[in-house]
C-alpha cells in the first residue's frame, strides 16, 4: 500500500532533477552564446588595437577561439565539470583557475547572503505577523508603507547614506575603506542587502498568515481554548512559514544581484566584486565563470528548495499519489 | 483612516509621476543651466540661491541634471517595459493556448531566464555590446524583461480559457488570434496594466543600478552615474549623492505605490508574493 506514494514521489523527484539538468544546461549554453556574440575580436578587446599579432595569434590560441565553435563548447563543458571553469587571460592571475578565484572569494559572498537572509527574517517574521494579525488597523498600514519603502530603497543609495553617518560620522562601525574587518564590517552591508527581502518577506509572511488564519484547525484550536499565543506560535505561524520559505528560495536570485550592488558600495570582496573586475579588465573567462556560477547556485538552491518543500509539507506527497496537479 | 491612507498614498504618487513626466518632457525648459553648463568657480557646491541643490565635482548645475535625468529614467523605464512586453505577452498568450510543446520549450526558456537573477544578464549583454546606450541598456532589460511577462499572461490564459466566453468564442468559430487578442486579452488588461507599473518601477531602478556599476548610458545625464559620482565624493558633499538617490527613490516608490494601490482596486493577488 505504501508503495504507490513512494513510487510517485520518486518519479517527482526524478522529474524535477531532469528538469534541473536541463535549465542548467540551457544556463550554460546561453552564457555560452552571450559571451561569444561579443562583436569583434575579443583578443584585440583585452590586447589593445596596437598589440603584435603574434601576441593576438597566442591570446585566440589561449583563449581556443581558433577552434571550431562545437570543439570550444566541448572544451567549455569540461571547464565546468572539473570546476576549473577556464583560465583567466590576464597575466597577473596566470596559474590559477576561475574556479580557484571564485572559491577564494565565495565565503565573503556567502557570509554576506547568509547574514542578509538572517536580517531579512529577523525583521519580516514579527512585522508580518503583526500586520496579519491586526489586519486593517493602523500597524497594518505602517508595515505596509515599510514594505514599500523598503522595496523603492536602492541599497546603492542607502548604502552610502549608512556608511556616512554610522561609520564616518558616529564611528560605530568600521569604514569599508579600511578593508573587511571581521563581523562589525558585515553589519550595514547585511542590512542594507537584507532590508529589501525583508520587504518582501514581510508582505509574504502576512498574506500567508492570513490565509492560514481562516483555515479550520485554526478555528479549531481556539474553539478547545488554546491560549492564542500558543494557536499562533504552535498552528499559525508553522503552517504559514511552508508557503514563506519556498518563496524565499526564489529570492535567492535578487538576493545574489544585490549582492553585487552591495559589495561595490561596502568595497567588499565577493563574486559580484570578482564580476566587475573580469568586466573592467575584459576577461571573458571570469565574466563567463562568475556568471554561470551565480546562475548554477540559482538552479540548484531552488532544486534544494522543491526537495525541502516536499519534504516539509506532507500533503504535495500526498496529493501527487492521488492523481492530483501541483 | 484607511480610504484616507490608500488613496491619499495614490494621489501623491500619482501626482509625482505626472511631474516627472512634466519635467521629462520639459527639462530643456525648467532646468536652470543647461546639463553640461560648467561653472568653474563652484565644484561641490553646497544648495545656494544660484545653485538650488548644489553643483557636482565638475560645476554642474545638480538640479538640471536631475531634471534631465528624468528623460532617461522614464525613457528607459517606459522602454524597457513596453518592449518586454511586446515580446512576453504574444508568447505567453499563445503558450498558455496551444500547450504541449510549445508551452514546454517557452517555460523552459523563460526558467533559464529567470536563473539570471535581476540585472546580471543585463550586465553580460550591456557588456558585450560594448556600448552602453539607452537602446542597448532597454534592450538588455528586455531580454530578461519578457520572461516575467509570459509567465504572467500564459498563467491567466489558462484560468480564462476554463471561462464560458473563451468556449462561447471558440464555438462559433473564432480563430486563435481573434480568441487571443480581442477575447482573452482585454480581460486579462487590468492584471497586466497593474503589473505595468511595478515593472516601470523595477526598470528604472535596474537602469540607475547599471548606471551605479559604471555600465549605463554614457554622455547623458543619468540618475544612478550622478549617485556613483556624488557616493565616491560623499564625505566631501553629500548633496549630490543624497539628491540623486532621492530623485531614484521617490520615482521607484511611486510607481510601486501606483501598482500597489491599483492592484488593490482591482482586488487582484499581490503580484510582490506571487512568484
Amino acid at each position: 500500500m505504501a508503495l504507490r506514494p513512494l513510487l510517485s514521489v520518486t518519479l517527482r523527484v526524478f522529474g524535477k532533477l531532469v528538469r534541473t539538468i536541463a535549465v542548467l544546461l540551457g544556463v550554460l549554453t546561453l552564457v555560452f552564446v552571450v559571451v561569444r556574440a561579443v562583436p569583434g575580436d575579443p583578443a584585440v578587446s583585452i590586447l589593445g588595437e596596437q598589440a603584435p599579432p603574434e601576441e593576438l595569434a597566442r591570446l585566440r590560441g589561449d583563449m581556443g577561439l581558433d577552434r571550431p565553435l562545437q570543439e570550444q563548447y566541448a572544451q567549455y563543458l569540461g571547464h565546468v565539470l572539473d570546476g576549473s571553469l577556464g583560465t583567466p587571460y590576464s597575466r597577473a592571475r596566470q596559474g590559477t583557475t576561475v574556479g580557484d578565484l571564485v572559491r577564494d572569494v565565495l565565503p565573503y559572498t556567502l557570509e554576506l547572503a547568509l547574514s542578509a537572509v538572517l536580517v531579512a527574517i529577523f525583521l519580516a517574521l514579527p512585522l508580518g505577523l503583526l500586520a496579519a494579525l491586526r489586519r486593517n488597523r493602523a500597524s497594518d498600514h505602517v508595515a505596509l508603507v515599510i514594505t514599500l519603502v523598503g522595496i523603492a530603497m536602492p541599497g546603492f543609495w542607502l548604502g552610502p547614506l549608512l556608511i556616512h553617518f554610522v561609520s564616518i560620522r558616529l564611528g560605530w562601525l568600521p569604514d569599508p575603506a579600511a578593508g573587511v574587518q571581521g563581523l562589525p564590517s558585515l553589519v550595514l552591508p547585511a542590512f542594507v542587502l537584507g532590508l529589501a527581502l525583508s520587504a518582501k518577506l514581510t508582505r509574504m509572511v502576512r498574506t500567508s498568515v492570513l490565509d492560514v488564519l481562516e483555515q479550520p484547525y485554526v478555528m479549531a484550536a481556539r474553539a478547545r481554548g488554546l491560549p492564542r499565543r500558543r494557536v499562533i506560535v504552535r498552528h499559525v505561524l508553522r503552517n504559514a512559514l511552508i508557503p514563506v520559505a519556498t518563496v524565499l528560495g526564489l529570492q535567492i536570485a535578487a538576493l545574489l544581484s544585490g549582492a553585487i550592488i552591495a559589495e561595490k558600495v561596502f568595497a567588499r570582496p565577493g563574486i559580484g566584486t570578482l564580476l566587475l573586475e573580469g568586466i573592467a579588465q575584459r576577461d571573458y573567462a571570469i565574466v563567463q565563470g562568475t556568471a554561470l556560477f551565480i546562475g548554477g547556485v540559482y538552479v540548484l538552491v531552488n532544486f534544494v528548495v522543491d526537495m525541502l518543500y516536499m519534504a516539509i509539507d506532507p500533503r504535495i506527497a500526498h496529493s501527487f499519489a492521488r492523481g492530483g496537479r501541483e | 483612516m484607511r480610504a484616507i491612507l490608500r488613496n491619499g498614498l495614490l494621489w501623491i504618487a500619482a501626482t509625482f509621476v505626472g511631474l516627472l513626466f512634466l519635467t521629462a518632457l520639459l527639462a530643456d525648459v525648467v532646468s536652470p543651466y543647461a546639463p553640461k553648463d560648467r561653472s568653474d568657480s563652484a565644484l561641490l557646491a553646497p544648495p545656494t540661491t544660484t545653485h538650488v541643490l548644489g553643483t557636482d565635482q565638475q560645476g554642474r548645475d545638480t538640479l538640471s541634471l536631475l531634471l534631465h535625468g528624468a528623460r532617461v529614467a522614464l525613457l528607459v523605464g517606459f522602454g524597457a517595459t513596453l518592449l518586454s512586453m511586446s515580446i512576453g505577452i504574444p508568447l505567453g498568450l499563445f503558450s498558455g493556448w496551444r500547450g504541449g510543446l510549445v508551452d514546454s520549450a517557452l517555460m523552459g526558456l523563460s526558467e533559464v531566464v529567470f536563473a539570471f537573477p535581476g540585472i546580471l544578464l543585463a550586465i553580460l549583454l550591456v557588456f558585450i555590446t560594448q556600448q552602453p546606450s539607452i537602446t542597448n541598456i532597454m534592450l538588455a532589460l528586455s531580454a530578461t524583461g519578457w520572461a516575467g511577462w509570459a509567465r504572467l499572461v500564459r498563467g491567466q490564459v489558462l484560468q480564462e480559457s476554463e471561462k464560458e466566453y473563451v468556449n462561447l468564442a471558440t464555438t462559433a468559430g473564432a480563430g486563435t488570434i481573434r480568441i487571443l487578442f480581442r477575447h482573452i486579452l482585454p480581460n486579462i488588461m487590468s492584471v497586466v496594466l497593474v503589473q505595468v507599473s511595478f515593472a516601470v518601477g523595477a526598470a528604472i531602478l535596474a537602469e540607475s543600478s547599471l548606471s551605479f556599476l559604471g555600465l549605463g548610458p554614457q554622455d547623458v545625464a543619468s540618475w544612478g552615474s550622478l549617485l556613483s559620482e556624488g557616493a565616491a565624493l560623499f564625505v566631501c558633499s553629500p548633496y549630490v549623492a543624497t539628491f540623486s538617490g532621492l530623485a531614484i527613490f521617490l520615482s521607484v516608490l511611486s510607481f510601486n505605490i501606483i501598482g500597489d494601490r491599483l492592484r488593490d482596486r482591482l482586488a487582484q493577488p499581490d503580484p510582490i508574493t506571487r512568484s
